[in-house]
């Protein structure tokens, strides 16, 4: 009895907040605020979306509904920095696109960020597409039964895994390629391409020439300027080397997205002060024997990352459920990774790396009421989600 | 000549000797497993005990067991012991996991088990100790299964027991519809009988020709005589199986996917006579008939690709999940996970979800093993039970627990400390312990060598 009216009162509190309008106040074993800060027992007060106080016992303005969870624990909400398909077509005008938005071409309404908000994923960075060289530019949303918009001029990417090539056709498939063959068909001519772009725009910033508004020059010349950010996909060890050689040619930093064999160059990326977007290291089995590329991958990469002091976020890329983020949390935890750098792993380090270090990603006052209840530990195999708030509002549903 | 008979005699002396010392130190061997923190599955937490195995068996479980002088001690102290875990079905190991044909119950798993698959070493490692090894539900009828350990150089050293039972699919497989699939599995019972029917004409003959009788019953009175004589050596490959399992002498594992197969699971069970034989094999959706998996004289198996049941509605688009063996725990009805990697992970998984503790670890072992009728043999730590365990470095349900060693039969045929392949995926950064575990080993055997001194 005494659970259904905490039920049914936890309903009514939390009802409340859809509206987003209403102040309400948390009590659980302990917040993980981020940064290393945690407030054990944890209280929290939330209102019109936004976080106002937090601490191990703070005011709570009468008449604020307060939410008690013994045993449970909050963590913010958790960032995908790397969320591909998100879009479901590909731009084919040309091989550098990165003056296009995938922005234009997503559905708010989708029922993946529904999804991805029961998983505890708040804020994804919808990347663009592999099959262009120079892809477009991604955006910043919250999810949730509709998502929002939260930047729809985010990172360009560059692409050097065999995606652009791939399905190019060409000598790769027995056939030997012809006028009608889409370029560029082996690794050599992806980044031959991507080196053509970018010495075009490093040529006009060097004859002191303006690149035609709203081109793809002008968008590499604000890369080449340090004023937008570049994402690099690689995996395989050569390739995230060609991104680290065209780095230094061309003096332009990225963020790594990928990184399968990044454990092989933990030194350099560190030296280099490369930030990592680990791919997803739990993955359903793919069927037949084995997963594809099992040698190339090691379980330990985000703890060996970490180790040697690479920045480090993780990402589930596609993955929902079982295979979504909180899950691959507890993987790269099981794995080596500690708490403290795991829970950084996905919430402040992306926040950071997305520009939004400011608003997300952390549990203080001024930020927004992104917010994951954990049933025991985070990211503890016996630990679930028990609910999940995107500025301020209940997810629906459950996840398992 | 005279040379080479002694030289035959000696060679039969040593060989004698070579077996009689090695029966004499199996009829002896005896393990004690030392300190740990024993959760038997079945009966009460002992905080720290000793395992006594001889044999191969386990003879002894308490707090203070005397330790016999010539038992082989392993120190367990600060770890969890727990029985090893049993996947009831599983079709991972052999070569394909279904064959083309769609009734195949002639066919053998033993004769597709790669004992050098990568698979069995991560499943021990993940300290799996049985595994029901069967083909999967792509079929009508498939071959007959095998229960393994994953250790060993042949199938037979791998056995734990040989005669499985045979996997029977009422969902269709690919390319059929459940019309067809019904009709294939009615025809090849009705097969069967016919079969038998002449099988039997013919012993009675058989039988009474060799009393020096003469048949003067009808065909119809010939066949009911003629049934009881039938031999397992008179059957055809075609039928044997098919024909031990209408005995019960094998068992069904009857893949429902859906829940409008359980009432085909239940009418074909019935009408062929495997009812007290047949284990079912059920997919998300199965708990939308709860009455049919009610009072059944063997958990239902779970596979854990259908732990979670996913329904999109069809007004909102948003898709509803439901857990599946939450359902099943609230409802009391006992089940087994198969076909995972890390059966304690989708144990925690289920605690996660709201599964109670001690039905989440049921699920991976002493159920998994009533599943497959193995539970007199394995699926808990009790006395007579095969000296299966697990030496976890922390609780079960914990992620950050591994599996530090495994006996099987009492002998230990894993330790972490030794595995090569776990380091390299570990790039050396996680595990102090096993570093240190690892070091200790170098520096004992360079002690031994008396390569310590010299550095």
């Amino acid at each position: 009895m005494k659970r259904i009216v905490s039920t049914l009162v936890l309903i009514l509190a939390v009802g409340g907040l859809t509206k987003a309008q209403n102040a309400v106040a948390f009590q659980v074993d302990r917040i993980h605020a981020g940064n290393g800060v945690v407030h054990e027992p944890g209280m929290l007060l939330i209102k019109d979306g936004k976080i106002v106080a937090v601490g191990d016992k703070i005011e709570i303005p009468k008449g604020t509904p307060l939410i008690r969870r013994p045993g449970c624990e909050i963590t913010a909400g958790l960032i995908d920095a790397a969320v591909p398909d998100l879009v479901a077509s590909t731009e084919q005008v040309s091989e550098v696109i990165p003056e296009l938005q995938v922005a234009d071409s997503i559905d708010l309404g989708a029922e993946v960020f529904a999804r991805l908000a029961r998983d505890g994923v708040t804020t994804v960075f919808a990347t663009a597409a592999l099959d262009s060289v120079i892809g477009c530019q991604g955006a910043v949303l919250k999810t949730g039964s509709t998502a929002t918009l939260v930047d729809r001029a985010g990172d360009c990417k560059l692409t050097l895994t065999h995606d652009p090539s791939g399905r190019n056709g060409g000598p790769r498939r027995g056939r030997a390629p012809t006028v009608f063959t889409r370029r560029p068909t082996s690794q050599m001519g992806v980044v031959f391409v991507a080196r053509d772009a970018f010495m075009r725009s490093a040529d006009l910033i060097a004859r002191g020439l303006k690149p035609r508004r709203g081109s793809a020059e002008e968008v590499l010349v604000d890369v080449l300027a340090g004023k937008k950010g570049l994402r690099l996909r690689a995996g395989q060890q050569y390739e995230i080397a060609a991104g680290l050689r065209m780095g230094q040619e061309f003096g332009f930093g990225f963020v790594l997205e990928g990184g399968a064999e990044a454990w092989r160059l933990t030194e350099e990326l560190a030296g280099a002060k490369i930030p990592v977007i680990l791919d997803p290291q739990r993955r359903q089995e793919e069927g037949g024997r084995g997963r594809r590329g099992a040698a190339l991958e090691r379980d330990a990469s985000a703890a060996a990352l970490a180790k040697a002091g690479v920045v480090l976020a993780l990402s589930a890329g596609a993955g929902e459920g079982e295979y979504g983020l909180a899950r691959q949390a507890s993987h790269a935890r099981r794995h080596g990774l500690d708490f403290a750098a795991t829970l950084a792993a996905v919430t402040t380090t992306p926040a950071r790396l997305l520009g939004l270090e400011q608003r997300i990603g952390r549990i203080a006052p001024g930020y927004d009421a992104d917010l994951v209840i954990w049933t025991g530990e985070p990211f503890a195999a016996t630990s679930g989600i028990d609910m999940v708030l995107v500025d301020g509002n209940r997810v629906r549903g459950k996840s398992y | 000549m005279r040379n080479s008979i002694r030289s035959l005699g000696s060679f039969l002396l040593v060989l004698t000797m070579i077996l009689a010392s090695r029966g004499l130190a199996q009829t002896r061997a005896k393990v004690v497993i030392e300190g740990g923190r024993i959760i038997p599955v079945v009966g009460p937490v002992i905080e720290k005990g000793s395992i006594l195995i001889e044999d191969g068996k386990i003879v002894a479980i308490g707090a203070d067991l005397k330790v016999p002088f010539d038992a082989k001690v392993i120190d367990a102290s600060g770890k969890t012991i727990f029985p090893g875990l049993v996947d009831p079905l599983e079709s991972r190991g052999l070569d394909v996991s279904n064959e083309t044909q769609d009734v195949a119950p002639f066919t053998e798993v033993f004769d597709a088990i790669d004992p050098a698959d990568r698979f069995f070493e991560e499943a021990l490692r993940a300290g799996i100790t049985s595994l029901h090894l069967s083909h999967a539900w792509n079929c009508v009828i498939g071959g007959l299964s095998r229960v393994v350990h994953p250790i060993g150089l042949t199938v037979d050293e791998m056995t734990q027991r040989a005669n499985g039972g045979l996997m029977i699919s009422v969902f269709p497989k690919s390319g059929y519809d459940h019309a067809v699939q019904l009709a294939v599995l009615r025809d090849t019972f009705a097969e069967l009988e016919r079969y038998l029917d002449k099988l039997a004409e013919d012993r009675y003959q058989a039988e009474q020709e060799k009393k020096g009788e003469k048949v003067t019953v009808g065909p119809e009175e010939a066949r009911k005589l003629g049934r009881p004589l039938i031999r397992e050596s008179d059957l055809d490959q075609r039928y044997l199986n098919l024909w031990r399992l209408t005995q019960g002498k094998i068992g069904a594992y009857v893949w429902c996917a859906r829940a409008m197969d359980l009432a085909n699971a239940k009418a074909i069970a019935e009408s062929a006579g495997f009812k007290d034989g047949m284990t079912l094999v059920t997919g998300s959706e199965c708990f939308k008939n709860l009455a049919a998996l009610k009072d059944l004289p063997r958990p239902v198996i779970l596979p854990v690709g259908s732990m979670v049941h996913t329904e999109k509605d069809r007004i909102t688009l948003e898709d509803e999940d439901s857990f599946v063996p939450k359902i099943y725990a609230d409802k009391k009805i006992a089940f087994a996970l198969a076909g995972t990697k890390e059966p304690l992970y989708d144990a925690a998984r289920c605690v996660r979800n709201g599964v109670d503790r001690q039905v989440a670890l049921e699920a991976v072992t002493i159920n998994a093993a009533k599943a497959i009728g193995m539970d007199h043999l394995v699926g808990s730590i009790e006395t007579g039970k095969l000296g299966n365990l697990l030496i976890l470095t922390g609780d079960p349900l914990d992620q950050l627990s591994w599996v530090d060693g495994v006996l099987i039969n009492g002998v230990l045929v894993y330790e972490r400390a030794k595995d090569r392949r776990l380091r390299d995926l570990m790039l050396g950064v996680a595990d102090t312990e096993l570093r240190r575990k690892a070091d200790e080993g170098k520096e004992a055997k360079k002690d031994a060598k008396g390569e310590g001194e010299k550095k």
